[in-house]
């Protein structure tokens, strides 16, 4: 946060996910805490299994009933507490005021139904539009996502359409309503990556337009990079570093952000002049079964110390609107070796 | 439309087939048709006028071009024990074997979708499991079981419906649609427990899908997305049931027809083969094969209307 904001529109506060398993309780999400301001575009990031799609879903409360429980927090939108809010409420927002767009463009349609009767069928449940109306916007709508020959593609199914343009189409379907947030939950990460260039520049083009503001959740930070104003670095449900994009890429200071940064090939280095091989962070995603009782990332972290295993590292600020979650942020910050 | 004429065309091979094998149903029984069809008591002449009335005493080939010409023009040859045209049998008796046949159908689905739905919503509920034990034990009970039992407690005991018979319709809904309540039970839950079953497997695997993330995540009502975005999915391997479903009612209908004593074509069946009416036999073959064939082309056909992808 480089600049004075207004009010969140959407605030996830303490947020603690725990999931029942037949061998104990998974703390899919524990404890995270992020804002995000109208218009701007925030980046979560992480590796499968950081909790970063468990927090996504549940904004919208998608997840299942039973196994899924809401320990503690709170989820508000405006001011609105969407924990508590009745499935009612939530079925009022949901598509409307907060939409979202999925990983699979392939299987995240309907196959069964026109794209133009899926787009046409959010339009007249929220915005009560009338039948030719909510299709005339559906079409519109396919046009400003840059479908071509809107008027035709409206009425032809999800099997007639290539995997980019599906996608588009998911955009125009979670845009129709003109949401004020969208979760855009990996909308690159099954496409070619031409393709995923496009849909950026569209989304990003999208939310300038439209001022919908975009709560983008990728493993990739090469994306992050290029569209995000800000970015929440996950790690086994935790926030471990919470930036302005400029100032993480500048001042990555988390050692697991510092390793997600080693992991990013260089282009910008010619051949000749030797690349370097790719860094891993090595080990695994720690099992979330047990409580934490240090650091989660201390297992496979090169800075870590005795005292990083014992205690339960705290959010701390570092400079304005970056914060990290490591005992040894200063040392790292000054340089001290791996 | 290509889709359709494909189909329609298909059709074509299957009844040629299906007309060969009826036709050599009477050769292929052993011994001597005429015989057979003369009985014990038959002294040689009477045989040998069997043989040459029924055409026997000629090449193989030409009889069967002389039987398809006359099945093509609706002929299917005279009954052996009435002296009736086949075809008049058969037509007399259709109409309680139809309305059998139909209402055990409709019976079946208009309960079967909706608790099958309703399983699959509340998958892992009490509600589900009542459901799906219901099914099994409707599914393991034979129907002359379910009838019987029916029979006894509301017709003997209370005295709500007629033991047996039927009713045509032009003698009033009332005593018509009484005479075919317990038939119709009685032959339908089989049906009825096997579509439920098949529908709830079919919604709960539709139901785990991304696209119905997607309609969640548009904010549709629970009803909407399981008719509208479930139900259409699921739609093909149900009518898949159903077409099968009907495909052996028809002979499901037979026992039906017998335990409660209704004059339709499971019964002129069974008569037929205790009198060993070959053309009687013949002709039902062909009419329940062509039944079934059509059958299976609207269950084709069906397909494309729900599933755009199948539309090739």
């Amino acid at each position: 946060m480089n600049q004075a904001h207004p009010a969140p529109i959407l605030e996830v506060d303490d947020l603690r996910i725990a999931f029942a398993s037949p061998d104990g309780i998974v703390r899919a999400v524990d404890g995270v805490s992020w804002q995000l301001f109208p218009g701007e575009m925030l980046g979560i990031v992480g590796e499968s299994g950081c909790g970063k799609s468990v927090t996504a879903m549940s904004v919208l409360r998608l997840l299942p009933g039973p196994p899924a429980m809401y320990a503690s927090g709170a989820i508000r939108f405006r001011g609105e507490n969407l924990l508590d809010a009745t499935e009612a409420r939530m079925r009022e927002l949901r598509g409307n005021a907060i939409s979202m767009i999925f990983q699979d463009p392939m299987t995240s349609l309907n196959p069964v139904l026109t794209i133009g009767e899926q787009i046409a069928e959010v339009l007249m449940l929220h915005q009560g539009l009338g039948r030719r109306a909510a299709w005339t916007r559906a079409a519109e709508m396919l046009d400003l996502v840059g479908i071509p020959d809107p008027q035709r593609r409206v009425c032809e199914y999800p099997h007639q359409f290539s995997g980019g343009m599906r996608q588009r189409a998911m955009i125009a379907l979670a845009l129709a309503c003109s949401p004020a947030v969208l979760i855009a939950d990996e909308p690159t990460t099954a496409l070619d990556v031409t393709i995923q260039a496009q849909i950026m520049d569209l989304l990003d083009r999208l939310r300038r337009e439209m001022g919908t503001a975009i709560v983008l959740i990728t493993h990739d930070l090469g994306v992050v990079a290029e569209s995000c104003d800000r970015v929440v670095v996950m790690y086994a449900g935790n926030k471990v570093e919470e930036a302005a994009v400029d100032e993480l890429f500048a001042r990555p200071t988390h050692p697991y952000t510092r390793g997600l940064l080693g992991a990013m090939p260089d282009l910008d280095t010619p051949v000749e002049a030797g690349r370097r091989r790719l860094a891993e962070i090595p080990g695994m995603v720690p099992s979330l079964k047990q409580a934490a009782v240090g650091c989660r990332f201390a297992p496979r972290c090169a800075y870590a110390e005795a005292g990083c295993h014992r205690t339960v590292p705290a959010l701390a600020p570092l400079a304005v609107g970056h914060a990290v979650a490591c005992l040894r942020a200063i040392d790292i910050l000054e340089g001290a070796p791996a | 439309m290509n889709y359709l004429i494909k189909r329609i065309l298909a059709v074509i091979p299957v009844l040629a087939v299906v007309a060969v094998i009826v036709f050599l149903l009477l050769h292929l029984s052993p011994g001597d048709p005429a015989v057979i069809i003369a009985g014990d008591t038959a002294s040689a002449a009477d045989i040998e006028h069997i043989r040459h009335t029924l055409g026997l005493d000629r090449p193989l080939p030409e009889q069967f071009a002389g039987w398809l010409g006359q099945v093509l023009q609706g002929n299917l040859g005279v009954s052996v024990f009435t002296g009736l045209p086949v075809a008049e049998m058969i037509a007399q008796r259709v109409e309680p074997t139809l309305w059998v046949s139909a209402l055990t159908m409709l019976f079946a689905v208009v309960f079967a979708l909706p608790m099958g739905i309703l399983a699959a919503w509340k998958a892992g509920t009490w509600v589900d499991r009542l459901i799906s034990g219901l099914a099994v034990a409707a599914f393991s009970l034979p129907v002359f079981v379910i009838g019987y039992g029916l029979v006894y407690g509301f017709s003997t005991t209370l005295g709500w419906f007629p033991v047996q018979g039927f009713k045509s319709l032009s003698e009033g809904f009332v005593p018509f649609i009484r005479h075919l309540a317990l038939p119709v039970v009685s032959g339908g839950l089989i049906y009825m427990a096997l579509l439920a079953r098949m529908t709830r497997s079919t919604m709960l695997e539709v139901l785990g899908e991304d696209y119905i993330r997607t309609a969640r995540a548009k904010g549709l009502s629970s009803r909407r997305l399981l008719l509208r975005h479930a139900l259409k999915n699921a739609a093909v391997p149900i009518v898949t049931t159903i077409g099968l479903g009907i495909a052996m009612l028809l002979s499901g209908v037979i026992v039906t027809e017998s335990v409660f004593a209704i004059p339709g074509i499971g019964r002129l069946t069974v008569d037929s083969i205790l009198r060993r009416d070959y053309p009687v036999i013949q002709g039902i073959v062909l009419v329940t094969a062509a039944a079934y064939v059509a059958i299976n082309l609207v269950t084709d056909l069906l397909y494309g209307l729900f599933d755009p992808r199948i539309r090739y």
